[in-house]
């Protein structure tokens, strides 16, 4: 029978950290599990408007981003600080966003192009021209499914508190 | 050869292994795993995911815009059958020429669809049959009227309450028809609710100055 040895030093052994490592994975597969990949460097200036019936974008590969806003600080010299449309990485003008549709619709599987989603990503200060016109081209482009993103209104926030309509 | 571990579990095989391995020479020299550097590989990795990704899940307002017509081909809609919610270049909100507030469009979307004039709609609550609302709810079109200007929070918004308006007509007949929470039924019970209760949006932006 093997029996357990009992040390006979007055010292306190040292903690031992051979579970530290353990511990440490676990909050990496946490983070692995419930966090997604940013898509891309976000080049405008976003602040989503807030709403409360909304509905969550269910499969991933079938939507493709826009974002629509004033450039960042550090672009505005060189873009201005009117809102703009980025596709990908870069600022785009309306008519980039037809072949830009039909290049993103390519990277889905065929049988599922047409439930292809755009969500749209916009400051809440865009002004409707604007965003009218990229529905204008979305139209054009045959993608017809469009997703408002927006952010959930907090229980205590009341709906647009921030400006006073 | 066997380690010695510290956890329980690892006692008992270490016990266990012990009494197979009994008279084996190597049992004596314990080997012991240097666990020191992996919590390090294990922290560089959780602050690459830290920084590479985002928590928040990806909600919005969907919507479906129609078919590019070069040719539309108009089909005559009754006035009574339309809502007409304007928001002009100050964000002021007009439903059916009157100026309202956002938190009136709800109730006033609600009434307009559930109007059933002609009587047709079997499953609507009592019906107001107003003669100057909509005929029934397959029938009841609402326009949001936005001008250049107007912000895109305050569309969000519009478009926000005649969401929560239709919602809440498809959520209390499902609860009249079926006695469960629209969000808990099949999808083809969804399906047909949505069809009853259709949505049926008229979009413009105005150009005018």
């Amino acid at each position: 029978m093997a029996h357990i040895k009992k040390k006979k030093s007055k010292e306190l052994p040292p903690v031992s950290t051979a579970s530290l490592p353990d511990i440490v994975f676990m909050l990496l597969f946490f983070f692995m599990v419930t966090t997604t990949m940013r898509e891309v460097d976000l080049k405008v200036d976003l602040s989503k408007p807030v709403a409360t019936e909304m509905q969550k974008l269910e499969r991933k590969t079938l939507v493709t981003y826009m974002y629509v806003g004033p450039p960042k600080e550090k672009y505005q010299g060189k873009f201005g600080s009117e809102a703009k449309i980025q596709l990908n990485d870069s600022f785009a003008q309306l008519n980039d966003i037809q072949p830009w549709v039909v290049i993103e619709r390519e990277k889905i599987n065929e049988a599922e192009q047409s439930q292809m989603t755009v969500s749209i990503k916009a400051d809440k200060k865009t002004k409707m021209g604007l965003i009218g016109d990229i529905k204008l081209e979305l139209r054009k482009a045959q993608a017809l499914k469009i997703n408002y993103s927006a952010n959930p209104a907090g229980s205590k926030e009341l709906l647009y508190s921030t400006t006073n309509y | 050869m066997y380690y010695k571990a510290p956890t329980e579990s690892g006692l008992f095989f270490g016990l266990v292994f012990g009494l197979y391995s009994e008279n084996k020479t190597i049992m004596k020299t314990s080997h012991e795993l240097n666990a020191g550097p992996m919590a390090d590989i294990a922290f560089l990795l959780l602050i690459f995911f830290l920084v590479a990704t985002t928590m928040n899940a990806e909600k919005g307002i969907q919507r479906n815009l129609p078919q590019d017509d070069p040719n539309p081909t108009s089909s005559p809609l009754a006035k009574r059958n339309l809502l007409l919610i304007s928001v002009n270049n100050e964000n002021k909100i007009m439903a059916d020429e009157t100026n309202v507030s956002l938190a009136e469009l709800r109730p006033i979307v609600k009434a307009f669809i559930l109007n059933n004039g002609d009587g047709s709609c079997t499953y609507c609550p009592i019906a107001i049959q107003d003669p100057n609302s909509s005929d029934n709810p397959k029938k009841a079109v609402i326009g949001i009227d936005v001008q250049v200007g107007t912000s895109y929070e305050m569309y969000v918004a519009v478009q926000n309450e005649v969401s929560a308006a239709l919602n809440s007509i498809r959520q209390e007949y499902a609860q009249r028809a079926f006695l469960t929470n629209f969000e808990d039924l099949s999808n083809v019970d969804k399906r047909q609710i949505k069809k009853d209760f259709p949505l049926l949006l008229s979009e413009n932006v105005l150009r005018l100055d």
